[in-house]
């Protein structure tokens, strides 16, 4: 599903240059769970950014379902972006003037799908997160688990092949930590391909694969499964 | 999708009350000053309107030389519009019309005074008018007339009328040929009755053939297509050929004034057309533009100080897969939003004011609910003002990067900070410049007030004398003095708070062949120093039996160069004139320009105004009811009409008093909305800045020094705008001035003064905000981070 061949990025200032990514070649395929981790500065959200089309490489290719993305303008990778991928935030990232229906239902608008269709789509989502009771709340009116929960439920809503989540438990506690993990688990065994960010060595058990980067590059790759 | 925007831009709206009602009350308030001037700019521009011949019909204006100045009236002669009509095809229809006159109507026991104009007969031939009952050819009988619908009412108490005789200034009997409906206030040519000249009388009967005195105003109704400058040229021509003898008419030029322009391109200057109200129209619709301006400028800064908050969202929508395009919309469609609630406010705002505005214009403009083009205007104001306001922070908000923007490595508002600044002072310029121009106004306009005129508008009552008052004048005059409540009476040709007449033919000992002298005069009884308080220079005022005796101002002396005039003559109107003394120069013309030569002429039979001066300290409703009850008892037949002295003179600042009430409004209204910007931004930078004046406190910093800090940055613009606006408003209100020849000059004062309001205000706007932060417990403020 994903392709990518020394990748490189960096970061310059008006005194400093960071390399972020170093000549980083991975492949990943459809239906993975791929954790990624690291300490950090070590690359690891620069590859998440770049793997959801929301920055550009330096240099290097990215192959994305058979087709390359490096190059690409603003327009065609948020194109891209809408039909293929969904995300996860460490801080949740809801729109706080929204309604928890209304920012599951976001994604829907931006693809053009119908008013009828978006809402029965959007309940479907809510009701597999168990979150529909909540559904006219707005985000501060949840507990952090259920509004990582609302991330969840928009991430998926379009059906998207890839979801790319950002340290998802961050910023929960264990338990509701472990719901949030098990809800990606479900979603990776119905078929999509998760790539996750994190620090937790609990939360990388989950997953089938472990990449561990460091100044930009893989050092080892651990296989669970 | 559309929908959503509206949602979240609502929520947003509600969420935001500080920055909702900063925006909103201030695109309220510039939205309502736009409309308001644009509803008067449209009735300035609906003038005469009504009139079918709209585009066909012109006013007639010589431009004549005289004393070596160009002037330009519309006084023509007698004979001109029929002649023309005679000798050239385009010209359609034309007419002479009087400049208009207060007439006595009397019927049976009734009597009112009405404003009437004369005309020659062919009147209709040009102007248009609703007929309710007759038609056009009612003045086409010597002594038909025609009435408007509302004096039908006051002389019958119908409009059935056709047929009645009234009799006009009780000499002149006439019949009523036909009623028109009132003529809309907008009109140029304003009247309740139309007069045919009196072809009977001595004075008609010479000025059918007379091509040298001017005192009527000629209209042309012109085919359509015809060269204007060409038909100038004829009709110049056709009075040279006409007239006996070389005259300033002949030597002048002769210009066709369209319809169009007679309201609002009034002002002639060198003997050329230069404008007139159109000037003010045009500045006090910039004005209203820029205040709206200023408001979408505060939308604009706070939009863009805010954008921290709405960072986050950006991030987010792009990284569902919206497209910058779709975020652009978004941001319009929110402050289109915005403008709509400000509309309502605006709509408020107008309701309520637009009786003040039409008082303080003396205008009667209205609401114009059923005009489609309004409510187009008013669609396309509300959506322009929402893209103007709301374009730039939408660019801003909109380019930013989603990766940026959500791992909250960005700064929001930074890079707007330089934008935001220039935009402040660009802000605090405009409002310094207006409120600098208001007080100049106010200033120039107190500094003619107090002019000294040369008399004394005091106490001084100008009662309109007709009718018996020759007669019973020296009766009236003792019942008057021996009340003990009057000073002075006198009588006068006209009222004595202008000069109406002017004449160029007077001649003297060692005067040059042709003088070129312009002066005007008027007829006066004895005491006129006395009822005036003018100062006697040399000489002595009228006497009883002073026939053939002037008095010269000390302007007419020093044009004329006479060497000890009193006691020389003068030739005026085929009479030798002695000159009895020298009065000092009276200010009776433009308040605001130089004295002019003046010659009084010693006349007590030629009377139009009895001048009466209450003694001071008289309680003035007792010497009125006294005036009144002498009048009545000596003048049965004229109803007793008076104007003050000092009000007639004060209604010449109408003009400038309305520019300075305009201006005044519009600079207290920019300068509000200044302040609510300000106060946006600084209540925005200090909400950012609460841990960091925390910190400072618990360091050791002291309120006076916070408050400092916090005011430091907005002060700075504030000189900045001061500097830049200062030249130009000196440079602007010297140009105003140079109207007035009689004028104050800028003092540096001024600016000082201005300078600092408006350091107080802004200290005001922001210590309002910062003293409330500086005096907080800092435990407080950092915890909340």
């Amino acid at each position: 599903m994903i392709k990518i061949t020394n990748l490189e990025k960096v970061y310059r200032t008006d005194e400093v240059e960071t390399i972020a990514l170093n000549k980083l070649s991975m492949e990943i395929k459809k239906g993975e769970f791929v954790a990624v981790m690291g300490p950090s500065g070590c690359g690891k959200s620069t590859l998440l950014n770049i793997l959801g089309l929301l920055d550009d490489p330096d240099a290097g290719s990215f192959i994305f379902n058979g087709q390359e993305i490096a190059g690409f303008n603003e327009r065609q990778r948020a194109d891209v972006r809408k039909r293929n991928i969904g995300f996860v935030f460490q801080s949740f990232n809801l729109i706080d003037e929204l309604t928890v229906f209304e920012n599951v239902e976001l994604p829907l608008i931006y693809t053009g799908v119908k008013a009828a269709e978006r809402k029965q789509k959007v309940e479907e989502v809510l009701e597999k997160v168990q979150i529909m009771h909540r559904r006219n709340h707005y985000p501060q009116q949840l507990s952090g688990g259920q509004q990582q929960r609302v991330a969840v439920a928009r991430a998926v809503v379009n059906n998207p092949k890839l979801i790319l989540a950002d340290e998802p438990t961050g910023n929960l506690d264990s338990s509701n930590g472990n719901e949030v993990m098990e809800l990606l688990t479900n979603l990776n065994e119905q078929g999509t391909t998760i790539v996750m960010v994190t620090h937790s060595e609990h939360d990388a058990r989950y997953s089938h694969r472990i990449i561990r980067m460091l100044d930009g590059q893989t050092v080892t790759e651990n296989i669970l499964v | 999708m559309i929908r959503n925007f509206f949602v979240i831009a609502w929520r947003n709206i509600t969420k935001n009350k500080i920055f909702s009602f900063i925006n909103i009350a201030g695109l309220g308030i510039g939205m309502a000053c736009t409309i308001m001037i644009f509803l008067w700019v449209q009735y300035e521009k609906s003038w005469n309107k009504t009139q079918k011949n709209y585009d066909q019909v012109f006013e007639g204006f010589s431009t004549r030389n005289f004393n070596g100045e160009l002037s330009t009236g519309s006084d023509l002669m007698f004979p001109l519009p029929k002649a023309a009509k005679e000798n050239f095809p385009e010209v359609e229809g034309s007419t002479l019309v009087s400049y208009g006159e207060n007439t006595l109507f009397t019927v049976n026991d009734k009597k009112i005074k009405r404003p009437t104009i004369h005309v020659t007969n062919d009147f209709f031939d040009v102007f248009t008018y609703e007929f309710i009952h007759g038609d056009e050819s009612a003045i086409k009988e010597p002594n038909g007339i025609v009435v408007t619908e509302s004096t039908a009412r006051a002389l019958f108490n119908n409009t059935d009328v056709i047929g009645k005789i009234v009799e006009l200034n009780r000499y002149r009997s006439v019949t009523i040929r036909a009623v028109v409906k009132d003529v809309p206030p907008s009109s140029t040519l304003l009247f309740d009755a139309i007069v045919p000249f009196d072809a009977s009388s001595d004075w008609v009967k010479q000025s059918l053939t007379d091509w040298v005195n001017c005192n009527n105003r000629a209209f042309f109704k012109v085919k359509k297509g015809t060269s204007i400058a060409s038909l100038e040229q004829k009709l110049l021509t056709l009075i040279k050929k006409s007239s006996p003898a070389e005259n300033p008419t002949t030597r002048g030029g002769l210009l066709l004034q369209p319809m169009s322009k007679w309201r609002l391109y009034e002002e002639f200057r060198n003997g050329k057309n230069t404008g007139g109200r159109i000037q003010y129209v045009n500045l006090f619709s910039w004005i209203a533009i820029i205040i709206l301006i200023i408001a979408c400028v505060n939308f604009m800064n706070l939009s863009t100080a805010r954008s921290e908050k709405r960072a986050r969202e950006v991030g987010i929508r792009k990284t569902l897969g919206s497209e910058k395009k779709q975020l652009l919309l978004q941001f319009i469609c929110e402050s289109i939003l915005v403008s709509m609630l400000a509309f309502l406010l605006a709509a408020a705002l107008i309701y309520t004011g637009l009786p003040f505005f039409n008082r303080l214009l003396n205008q009667q403009i209205s609401i114009p609910y059923q005009s489609p083009v309004f409510w187009l205007g008013i669609l396309g104001i509300i959506i322009l003002t929402g893209i103007i306001a709301g374009s730039y922070p939408a660019f801003y908000l909109s380019a930013m990067k989603p990766v940026k923007v959500l791992k909250g490595s960005f700064l929001p508002g930074k890079q707007a900070l330089l934008p935001r600044r220039i935009l402040v002072t660009a802000q605090f310029a405009v409002s310094i410049v207006l409120i600098s121009a208001t007080i100049i106004i106010y200033q120039q306009i107190r500094h003619v007030q107090n002019r000294d005129l040369g008399y004394d508008t005091n106490n001084l009552i100008m009662v309109n004398a007709t009718g018996d008052m020759g007669k019973n004048y020296e009766i009236m005059r003792n019942s008057l003095l021996q009340s003990g409540m009057i000073e002075a009476v006198n009588t006068t040709s006209l009222p004595v708070s202008n000069i109406f007449g002017f004449t160029s033919g007077v001649r003297w000992a060692g005067a040059p062949e042709d003088p070129n002298l312009i002066i005007g005069f008027l007829g006066s009884g004895e005491h006129f120093a006395d009822i005036m308080k003018a100062r006697m220079l040399d000489g002595r005022d009228f006497k009883k039996g002073d026939s053939n005796c002037v008095i010269l101002n000390k302007e007419a002396i020093r044009v004329m160069k006479l060497k000890n005039p009193v006691g020389s003559t003068i030739n005026w109107a085929g009479r030798e004139r002695r000159i009895t003394g020298i009065v000092d120069d009276l200010i009776m013309t433009s308040p605001y320009a130089l004295p002019i030569p003046l010659m009084l002429a010693y006349d007590p039979n030629w009377i139009g105004s009895l001048n009466i001066r209450i003694k001071r300290g008289v309680e003035v409703k007792k010497a009125l009811q006294l005036i009144e009850t002498i009048y009545k008892k000596y003048n049965t037949e004229y109803p007793f009409e008076y104007t003050f002295a000092d009000t007639a003179f004060n209604e010449k600042f109408a003009n400038e008093k309305l520019i300075g009430n305009l201006a005044f409004i519009f600079a207290s209204l920019a300068i509000f909305i200044c302040c609510l910007g300000l106060f946006g931004l600084v209540s925005f930078s200090i909400e950012r800045r609460t841990k960091e004046i925390g910190i400072r406190k618990i360091l050791g910093a002291s309120v006076q020094s916070l408050l400092a800090l916090m005011s430091k940055e907005f002060l700075l613009l504030v000189f900045i705008s001061f500097a830049i606006a200062i030249p130009f408003a000196w440079w602007l209100m010297n140009t105003w001035l140079s109207n007035f020849s009689y004028r104050i000059d800028i003092g540096i004062g001024i600016f000082f003064f201005v300078g600092i309001i408006t350091l107080l205000i802004c200290l005001i706007t922001v210590g309002l905000n910062a003293f409330k932060t500086a005096t907080a417990n800092p435990v407080k403020s950092l915890r909340t981070e």
